[in-house]
């Protein structure tokens, strides 16, 4: 199989849009969508410093090394890098090692904070409890990305979200009806208080997770999927699945549902939106939250 | 015609007819096509490439999660 461009041997091909590609032009044809959605949805400005959730796995370790090579160009921008370390033996340990030797590799200043420092105890001890699942991760960990990056002076968090996690919330929120988070997705979510929330984007939405992966390797990066041990077996691996096996069986049903809901998001944004007043700092931490306490501190009493 | 297929711990080996696409051995030892990139004697190959015998696809997982 040939690549449609050039006429090399093929390393992709795609079925959504019947075209094959060799190394060099998938790895161009790769970047220039998520430049792409880059400057559509207008993710940085100029002058900005931007961080990286860098969790040493494939997706954010590819991610960084897009935006370092894209940053090269662009002046005045900033790239740095973050990275939470949960504390799981084992598993997190060899992925930060990868982290820190990416940045220094590609001289990012690398922040790494732990679940340990902030919370004083490391996800380890915090599953002992067995009633404590992945939401206590979840919430824990967006909380400390936040408050983190906002403290190392980031504009923007560029998180490694690809088009396969964007659908499966999509989806999950729909099949959970909650309409509320499902409306909090896209490109770049709407932020209420910028003092408080550093605002996320996401280059790589409109990149299917399989792709991600062939870049990385291409670009020489390890490719490999460690889980984490407290996975569950979730609603996400269910839409998962189901996503999965529809584009097998129908090619470009992934990409054609996404296009779906960004069509429907600015429609009904406003609709679901929740009450902008009703944000207000959590009365134990400082951080925004919708109710008196937030999430985090909420479960950071039961730990 | 033999084609070795190693996904993940698992091994399996399988006859194929010559000219078989990669991705209809990828559906034959039960793995979605599109969870998956693929390595044809260390090479990367698409999902369109044939095999011609002896060969040895080594499959690699792309979603997160498990
Ligand atoms: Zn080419
Ligand atoms: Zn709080």
């Amino acid at each position: 199989m040939e690549c449609w461009k050039c006429g090399k041997k093929a390393v992709m091909h795609r079925k959504y849009e019947g075209k094959s590609w060799c190394g060099d032009h998938f790895v161009e044809q790769f970047e220039s969508l998520a430049k792409e959605t880059i400057s559509k949805e207008g993710l940085f400005q100029s002058n900005e410093k931007v961080c990286v959730a860098l969790s040493g796995g494939m997706d954010s370790t590819a991610l960084l090394l897009f935006l370092d090579n894209l940053f090269e160009n662009w002046r005045d921008a900033e790239l740095i890098a973050l990275t939470v370390d949960e504390g799981i033996e084992g598993y997190r340990d060899e992925s930060i090692e990868i982290a820190k030797e990416l940045c220094k590799d590609l001289d990012i200043e690398l922040h790494i904070a732990s679940f340990d420092d902030h919370f004083g105890k490391t996800l380890d001890e915090i599953m002992e409890d067995k009633d404590h699942g992945c939401t206590y991760c979840g919430v824990l960990r967006r909380w400390l990305l936040n408050k983190k990056s906002r403290e190392i002076g980031a504009d923007k968090l560029a998180t490694a979200h690809n088009m396969d996690d964007e659908l499966q919330s999509i989806f999950m929120n729909y099949l959970k009806g909650d309409m509320k988070r499902m409306v909090r997705l896209g490109a770049k979510p709407a932020v209420l208080d910028r003092e408080k929330f550093v605002p996320r984007v996401k280059p790589f939405r409109e990149s299917p997770e399989r792709e991600i992966a062939l870049y990385a390797k291409l670009k020489g990066l390890e490719l490999h999927q460690t889980e984490c041990p407290y996975v569950e077996d979730s609603l996400r691996f269910d839409v998962r699945d189901f996503l999965n096996d529809m584009e097998s069986k129908r090619p470009s049903t992934k990409f054609t549902a996404l296009r779906a809901f960004d069509k429907l998001l600015p429609k009904i944004k406003d609709g679901f939106s929740g009450d902008e007043t009703s944000v207000r700092e959590c009365k134990e931490c400082d951080e925004i939250t919708s109710g008196e306490v937030c999430k985090a501190c909420q479960l950071r009493k039961k730990i | 015609m033999p084609v070795k297929v190693l996904h993940e711990d698992l091994e399996k080996s399988l006859t194929a007819e010559k000219g078989t696409t990669v991705e209809e051995i990828i559906r034959k030892v039960g793995v979605n096509p599109e969870t998956v990139i693929t390595e044809k004697d260390g090479e990367i190959v698409s999902n369109k490439e044939t095999v011609d015998g002896d060969e040895c696809l080594h499959l690699i997982n792309v979603v997160s999660g498990g």
